[in-house]
C-alpha cells in the first residue's frame, strides 16, 4: 500500500476583484511556499485560520487545480488530474439524492469500472464497515448528517484508494454525532491503512485524530508548524481528558491566535 | 373556526429522528381528516354544476347563451354516440401528442447541449429571450402563412409553444445542477458522457418535468387557438363551428371536453412526474 503525498514550494493563486473602491483586478496568492510531507499510511490533520486555503490544498491533492507553481507528488509521480487512487469526502453532503444508500456507493464503483455482483459485494462491506446495513436502501433524504457522512465515507473508501482526503467532513454535525464519526474513523483508518488529510478548523478534532497536526497561516497560506501527537490512546481512556491533549491543544490554539494576531490589527485601524 | 394554514403549518408533530429513532413514520393525517377533505373537494365540483345548472335555469343568465349543465352532457352524449365528439376529439390528441412529443426531443438535448458549452450558452441567451417573450399566439398566422392550414401547421405551432418551456428549463435544470455532485463526479474520474448521464441529467430532471408541465397545459391552450383560426377538425374548429350554427349546447359539450382533455393531460404528467422523483421527500 502506498500513498505517500509530497508538496514542494506549492504556489497556488486567483484572479479576484476587491468588493469595494478600485474594480481592477488583481492577483490573489491563496498560498505560497507550502511545504508538505505525508507518508504512507499516516493520517495527517490540517488545521488553520478559515480562509487560510485548506481547501485549495486539497483540491490540488485531488488533482481538482493545479499548482501555479511548485509540485505536489502523489509516490513521486506528479498529480495531473483526479484519479481512483485518490478519495474525497466533501463538507456538503454529496450523495446523489435519488439513489439509496448503497446505491451511491455503487455509483462509485460503477466510475471505478467494477463488475455488477462486485459492486453489490463491494457496497454491501463497506455499508457495514460504516455501520449502516440495515439503512441500504433508504435515500439520503431518510437518513440523519452523521450517516449521510458515513455513507460518503463508505463510497470514498469502497474502490480502495491509496489516500483519503476529508475536507472538515464533520463540520455540519452535531457534537455527540461528531465524536462518534472521529472514533470511527480511527478504526477505520487502523483497519484499512489508507493515507489520510483530514481538514478542520477544530483543533480538538486536529488533535484527537492527526498522528501529526498542520497548522497552516493565512494570507498567503503556508504551513506554519507540523506537530507529532503522542497521546495514550488505551482502551477505555477519555483522551480528551488528558494533560497531553490539553497542552497539544493549547499549543495550536495559541499559533492560531498568534496568526490571527495582524489580522486584528488591520481591523482595528480600518 | 376551520383550521388555517398557520395552525396547519405549524402544528407539532414528531420530529424525523424521533421517528426514525422509534422506527416508525409520521401518520400522513387522521382518516376522518381524509374523509372530510374528500367531502370538501367533492363539494366544490358539485357547487359548480348547480350554479351551472340553476342560474340559467331560474333566467338569471340567459338560457339560449348559458345552456344549463344537463342540456350539455345530453349533447355531449349523442356527440359521443354518433361519433362527432371522437372525430373532434381524436384530431386533436393527435396534434398534441406529435407537437409535445416533438417538442421534448427537440427541447431536452438541445437545452442540455446550451447549458453545457457555455459559449453557445452565450449566443442563445438573448436569442432564446426573444422567442419566449414573443407570445406564441402572434406567431400563428406566420404557421399558418409557411405551412398552410394543414396537420402541419397545427404540429409545428403546437411544438413551438411547448419547446420554450421545456428548453428553458432544461437549460436551467443542467446549469444548476450542484456544484458539489460535479466535483465528487470528477474526483470519481467519471467521463462527461457518463457524468451527464449519471449526474447532471438525474439532477436536472425535476426542474425539467416543471418545464414539461407548463408545456403540456401551453399544448392544450395553443391548439384550441390554432384549430379555431384554421382547421377542418378539432374541438377548437368544433367549438367555433358549433357557436357559428348556433349549437350552443354542443358549443359547450366541445368546450367541457377540452377541460377534461387539458385535466388528463395534467395530471398524467403529474403521476409520471411522481413516479420519476419517488427519491424526493
Amino acid at each position: 500500500m502506498a500513498g505517500h503525498i509530497t508538496l514542494e514550494g506549492v504556489r497556488q493563486e486567483f484572479w479576484v476583484r476587491p468588493e469595494s473602491g478600485d474594480k481592477a483586478q488583481r492577483l490573489f496568492v491563496a498560498l505560497d511556499s507550502l511545504d508538505l510531507d505525508v507518508s504512507d499510511g499516516e493520517l495527517l490533520t490540517l488545521v488553520g485560520p478559515s480562509g487560510c486555503g485548506k481547501s485549495t490544498v486539497l483540491d490540488l491533492v485531488a488533482g481538482l487545480a493545479s499548482p501555479a507553481a511548485g509540485s505536489v507528488r502523489l509516490d513521486g509521480q506528479e498529480v495531473a488530474g483526479p484519479g481512483l487512487d485518490r478519495g474525497v469526502v466533501f463538507q456538503q453532503y454529496t450523495l446523489l439524492p435519488w439513489r439509496t444508500a448503497i446505491g451511491n456507493i455503487e455509483f462509485a464503483l460503477e466510475a471505478a469500472g467494477f463488475k455488477r455482483a462486485e459492486r453489490r459485494a463491494r457496497a454491501e462491506k463497506y455499508l457495514e464497515l460504516v455501520g449502516l446495513t440495515d439503512f441500504a436502501h433508504r435515500y439520503p433524504h431518510e437518513l440523519s448528517g452523521g450517516m449521510k457522512q458515513r455513507v460518503a465515507i463508505a463510497r470514498s473508501l469502497s474502490y480502495e484508494p491509496e489516500v483519503l482526503l476529508m475536507d472538515e467532513p464533520y463540520g455540519a454535525l452535531d457534537a455527540q454525532t461528531r465524536e462518534r464519526l472521529q472514533e470511527e474513523l480511527v478504526e477505520i483508518w487502523k483497519r484499512t491503512g489508507t493515507t489520510i488529510i483530514f481538514i478542520t478548523h477544530d483543533i480538538e478534532e486536529a488533535v484527537y485524530l492527526g498522528q501529526r497536526v498542520a497548522v497552516m497561516s493565512a494570507r498567503p497560506g503556508r504551513i506554519r508548524e507540523v506537530i507529532d501527537i503522542n497521546l495514550d490512546r488505551g482502551p477505555g481512556t477519555d483522551v480528551r481528558s488528558t494533560a497531553a491533549f490539553a497542552q497539544y491543544r493549547h499549543h495550536i490554539w495559541s499559533l492560531l491566535r498568534e496568526l490571527a494576531a495582524p489580522v486584528e490589527e488591520v481591523t482595528n485601524v480600518a | 373556526m376551520p383550521s388555517s394554514l398557520i395552525t396547519e403549518r405549524t402544528k407539532g408533530d414528531i420530529n424525523p429522528r424521533q421517528a426514525q429513532d422509534a422506527g416508525v413514520k409520521a401518520a400522513p393525517r387522521q382518516s376522518r381528516q381524509r374523509f372530510f377533505t374528500a367531502g370538501r373537494t367533492a363539494l366544490g365540483v358539485v357547487l359548480l354544476a348547480l350554479i351551472w345548472e340553476f342560474v340559467p335555469k331560474w333566467g338569471i343568465v340567459d338560457p339560449k347563451f348559458v345552456t344549463p349543465l344537463d342540456k350539455v352532457l345530453k349533447a355531449w352524449w349523442e356527440m359521443t354516440k354518433d361519433g362527432v365528439m371522437w372525430t373532434q376529439l381524436r384530431a386533436s390528441v393527435i396534434r398534441i401528442a406529435a407537437g409535445f412529443g416533438l417538442s421534448i426531443v427537440i427541447g431536452i438535448p438541445l437545452g442540455a447541449i446550451i447549458a453545457w458549452y457555455r459559449s453557445i450558452r452565450e449566443v442563445a441567451t438573448p436569442v432564446l429571450e426573444i422567442f419566449r417573450n414573443t407570445a406564441p399566439l402572434a406567431i400563428l398566422p406566420v404557421f399558418m402563412l409557411t405551412l398552410g392550414i394543414g396537420e402541419t401547421s397545427k404540429i409545428v405551432m403546437v411544438c413551438y409553444a411547448c419547446l420554450f418551456p421545456i428548453l428553458l428549463n432544461t437549460v436551467s435544470g443542467v446549469a444548476q445542477v450542484d456544484q458539489q455532485l460535479l466535483r465528487t463526479a470528477r474526483v470519481l474520474g467519471l467521463s462527461p458522457v457518463k457524468t451527464f448521464a449519471k449526474v447532471v441529467l438525474p439532477a436536472a430532471l425535476p426542474t425539467i418535468f416543471t418545464g414539461i408541465r407548463l408545456a403540456g397545459a401551453a399544448a392544450v391552450l395553443v391548439l384550441i387557438a390554432a384549430e379555431m383560426v384554421g382547421a377542418t377538425a378539432g374541438l377548437g374548429y368544433y367549438i367555433n363551428y358549433a357557436q357559428m350554427n348556433y349549437q350552443i349546447p354542443e358549443m359547450y359539450a366541445a368546450i367541457l371536453t377540452t377541460s377534461v382533455l387539458g385535466l388528463i393531460v395534467n395530471y398524467s404528467l403529474i403521476w409520471l412526474e411522481k413516479r420519476f422523483s419517488r427519491w424526493r421527500a
